[in-house]
Protein backbone atom coordinates (compact mmCIF):
# COMPACT_ATOMS: atom_id res chain seq x y z
CA UNK A 1 0.00 0.00 0.00
CA UNK A 2 1.41 3.38 -1.02
CA UNK A 3 1.48 6.01 1.73
CA UNK A 4 1.45 9.66 0.71
CA UNK A 5 4.13 11.86 2.30
CA UNK A 6 4.76 15.57 1.79
CA UNK A 7 8.10 16.69 0.32
CA UNK A 8 10.86 17.33 2.90
CA UNK A 9 10.51 21.16 2.75
CA UNK A 10 7.03 20.85 4.30
CA UNK A 11 8.74 19.90 7.56
CA UNK A 12 10.15 23.43 7.87
CA UNK A 13 6.79 24.93 6.86
CA UNK A 14 5.18 22.71 9.52
CA UNK A 15 7.45 24.04 12.30
CA UNK A 16 6.75 27.63 11.12
CA UNK A 17 3.00 27.03 11.55
CA UNK A 18 3.08 24.70 14.58
CA UNK A 19 5.24 26.73 16.99
CA UNK A 20 3.32 30.06 16.64
CA UNK A 21 0.04 28.13 16.94
CA UNK A 22 1.13 26.48 20.21
CA UNK A 23 2.46 29.79 21.59
CA UNK A 24 -0.82 31.43 20.49
CA UNK A 25 -2.81 28.70 22.24
CA UNK A 26 -0.93 29.29 25.51
CA UNK A 27 -1.13 33.11 25.29
CA UNK A 28 -4.84 33.10 24.42
CA UNK A 29 -5.57 31.26 27.71
CA UNK A 30 -4.85 34.50 29.56
CA UNK A 31 -7.62 37.09 29.26
CA UNK A 32 -5.41 40.16 29.01
CA UNK A 33 -6.33 40.89 25.42
CA UNK A 34 -9.43 42.90 24.61
CA UNK A 35 -10.14 42.17 20.98
CA UNK A 36 -13.50 41.98 19.17
CA UNK A 37 -15.37 38.69 19.16
CA UNK A 38 -14.92 38.13 15.41
CA UNK A 39 -11.14 38.56 15.78
CA UNK A 40 -11.08 36.16 18.73
CA UNK A 41 -12.99 33.57 16.66
CA UNK A 42 -10.59 34.01 13.74
CA UNK A 43 -7.60 33.73 16.11
CA UNK A 44 -8.96 30.53 17.68
CA UNK A 45 -9.57 29.04 14.24
CA UNK A 46 -6.03 29.94 13.13
CA UNK A 47 -4.53 28.44 16.31
CA UNK A 48 -6.38 25.13 15.99
CA UNK A 49 -5.77 24.78 12.25
CA UNK A 50 -2.11 25.79 12.72
CA UNK A 51 -1.48 23.21 15.45
CA UNK A 52 -3.17 20.36 13.61
CA UNK A 53 -1.89 21.15 10.11
CA UNK A 54 1.61 22.02 11.39
CA UNK A 55 1.95 18.72 13.25
CA UNK A 56 0.84 16.77 10.17
CA UNK A 57 3.40 18.60 8.01
CA UNK A 58 6.17 17.92 10.56
CA UNK A 59 5.46 14.22 10.98
CA UNK A 60 4.17 13.37 7.49
CA UNK A 61 6.95 15.03 5.49
CA UNK A 62 9.75 12.91 4.08
CA UNK A 63 12.89 12.85 6.21
CA UNK A 64 16.17 13.72 4.50
CA UNK A 65 17.13 10.04 4.80
CA UNK A 66 13.64 8.61 4.37
CA UNK A 67 13.57 4.82 4.15
CA UNK A 68 11.39 1.92 5.26
CA UNK A 69 12.51 2.07 8.92
CA UNK A 70 11.49 5.74 9.23
CA UNK A 71 8.15 4.80 7.65
CA UNK A 72 7.71 1.99 10.19
CA UNK A 73 8.58 4.38 13.07
CA UNK A 74 6.02 6.91 11.80
CA UNK A 75 3.26 4.30 11.70
CA UNK A 76 4.23 2.92 15.13
CA UNK A 77 4.07 6.45 16.59
CA UNK A 78 0.65 7.00 15.03
CA UNK A 79 -0.58 3.69 16.50
CA UNK A 80 0.76 4.56 19.98
CA UNK A 81 -0.89 7.98 19.80
CA UNK A 82 -4.21 6.32 18.94
CA UNK A 83 -3.92 4.26 22.14
CA UNK A 84 -2.95 7.32 24.21
CA UNK A 85 -5.83 9.32 22.71
CA UNK A 86 -8.32 6.54 23.41
CA UNK A 87 -7.14 6.28 27.01
CA UNK A 88 -7.38 10.07 27.47
CA UNK A 89 -10.85 10.32 25.95
CA UNK A 90 -12.18 7.42 28.04
CA UNK A 91 -10.61 8.83 31.25
CA UNK A 92 -11.79 12.37 30.45
CA UNK A 93 -15.33 11.22 29.66
CA UNK A 94 -15.56 9.42 33.00
CA UNK A 95 -13.94 12.09 35.14
CA UNK A 96 -14.81 15.43 33.51
CA UNK A 97 -18.37 16.72 33.11
CA UNK A 98 -20.31 19.79 32.00
CA UNK A 99 -18.56 22.87 30.61
CA UNK A 100 -15.20 21.51 31.76
CA UNK A 101 -15.63 18.61 29.36
CA UNK A 102 -15.67 21.02 26.39
CA UNK A 103 -12.48 22.56 27.81
CA UNK A 104 -10.99 19.06 28.07
CA UNK A 105 -11.87 18.30 24.42
CA UNK A 106 -10.19 21.55 23.29
CA UNK A 107 -7.07 20.64 25.30
CA UNK A 108 -7.14 17.18 23.72
CA UNK A 109 -7.18 18.81 20.29
CA UNK A 110 -3.74 20.32 21.06
CA UNK A 111 -2.32 17.53 23.15
CA UNK A 112 -2.51 14.93 20.39
CA UNK A 113 -0.55 16.91 17.76
CA UNK A 114 2.06 17.86 20.41
CA UNK A 115 2.47 14.26 21.59
CA UNK A 116 2.60 13.02 17.99
CA UNK A 117 5.39 15.46 17.05
CA UNK A 118 7.39 15.01 20.28
CA UNK A 119 7.12 11.23 20.25
CA UNK A 120 8.12 10.84 16.56
CA UNK A 121 11.03 13.30 16.77
CA UNK A 122 12.28 11.62 19.99
CA UNK A 123 12.22 8.22 18.27
CA UNK A 124 14.13 9.54 15.23
CA UNK A 125 16.67 11.11 17.58
CA UNK A 126 17.04 7.82 19.49
CA UNK A 127 17.73 5.97 16.24
CA UNK A 128 20.40 8.51 15.23
CA UNK A 129 22.03 8.30 18.66
CA UNK A 130 22.03 4.52 18.54
CA UNK A 131 23.79 4.57 15.15
CA UNK A 132 26.29 7.15 16.45
CA UNK A 133 27.10 5.00 19.48
CA UNK A 134 27.57 1.95 17.27
CA UNK A 135 31.17 1.95 16.19
CA UNK A 136 31.39 2.49 12.43
CA UNK A 137 32.96 -0.70 11.08
CA UNK B 1 14.42 -13.31 13.01
CA UNK B 2 18.20 -13.36 13.31
CA UNK B 3 20.68 -12.35 10.67
CA UNK B 4 24.41 -12.61 9.95
CA UNK B 5 24.85 -9.28 8.14
CA UNK B 6 27.66 -8.22 10.47
CA UNK B 7 29.61 -11.43 9.73
CA UNK B 8 28.98 -11.12 5.99
CA UNK B 9 30.16 -7.51 6.07
CA UNK B 10 33.32 -8.49 7.91
CA UNK B 11 34.04 -11.26 5.41
CA UNK B 12 33.48 -8.94 2.47
CA UNK B 13 35.23 -6.01 4.18
CA UNK B 14 32.43 -3.47 3.76
CA UNK B 15 31.27 -0.84 6.23
CA UNK B 16 27.68 -0.27 7.37
CA UNK B 17 27.69 2.96 5.37
CA UNK B 18 28.77 1.20 2.17
CA UNK B 19 26.13 -1.50 2.59
CA UNK B 20 23.49 1.15 3.38
CA UNK B 21 24.31 3.08 0.20
CA UNK B 22 24.34 -0.09 -1.90
CA UNK B 23 20.85 -1.15 -0.81
CA UNK B 24 19.40 2.38 -0.62
CA UNK B 25 18.75 2.87 3.11
CA UNK B 26 20.35 4.89 5.90
CA UNK B 27 23.18 3.60 8.10
CA UNK B 28 20.78 3.81 11.07
CA UNK B 29 18.59 1.22 9.37
CA UNK B 30 21.52 -1.17 8.84
CA UNK B 31 22.50 -0.75 12.52
CA UNK B 32 18.91 -1.46 13.61
CA UNK B 33 18.69 -4.56 11.37
CA UNK B 34 22.04 -5.93 12.59
CA UNK B 35 20.95 -5.48 16.22
CA UNK B 36 17.58 -7.10 15.49
CA UNK B 37 15.58 -3.98 16.40
CA UNK B 38 14.09 -3.67 12.94
CA UNK B 39 12.89 -6.39 10.58
CA UNK B 40 13.56 -5.48 6.94
CA UNK B 41 10.89 -5.84 4.27
CA UNK B 42 11.20 -8.73 1.78
CA UNK B 43 12.56 -6.46 -1.00
CA UNK B 44 15.22 -5.04 1.34
CA UNK B 45 16.19 -8.50 2.62
CA UNK B 46 16.53 -9.67 -1.00
CA UNK B 47 18.65 -6.62 -1.90
CA UNK B 48 20.96 -7.31 1.07
CA UNK B 49 21.26 -10.99 0.09
CA UNK B 50 21.96 -10.04 -3.53
CA UNK B 51 24.65 -7.61 -2.38
CA UNK B 52 26.45 -10.48 -0.63
CA UNK B 53 25.71 -12.80 -3.62
CA UNK B 54 24.00 -15.32 -1.32
CA UNK B 55 20.47 -16.72 -1.01
CA UNK B 56 18.35 -14.75 1.46
CA UNK B 57 18.06 -17.72 3.84
CA UNK B 58 21.86 -17.73 4.20
CA UNK B 59 21.65 -14.20 5.64
CA UNK B 60 18.37 -14.24 7.58
CA UNK B 61 17.14 -17.07 9.84
CA UNK B 62 13.88 -17.73 11.63
CA UNK B 63 14.06 -18.19 15.40
CA UNK B 64 12.13 -20.71 17.50
CA UNK B 65 9.39 -18.22 18.40
CA UNK B 66 8.95 -16.80 14.85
Amino acid sequence: MKIFLFPHRFQFIGWCIFIPAIIGAIVSRFDFMTIPQWAMTALNDAIIIGAVLGSVFIVCSKERDEDEMIGALRLATLMNMLYVNTLLVVTGTLLVNGAEFVEFLIMNLFLMPILFVVSFRAEIRRQHKQAENEKQD
Amino acid sequence: MKNRIKVERAEKGVTQQELAEAVGVSRQTIVAIEKGYFLPSTPLALKIARYFSKPVEMIFFLEEDD
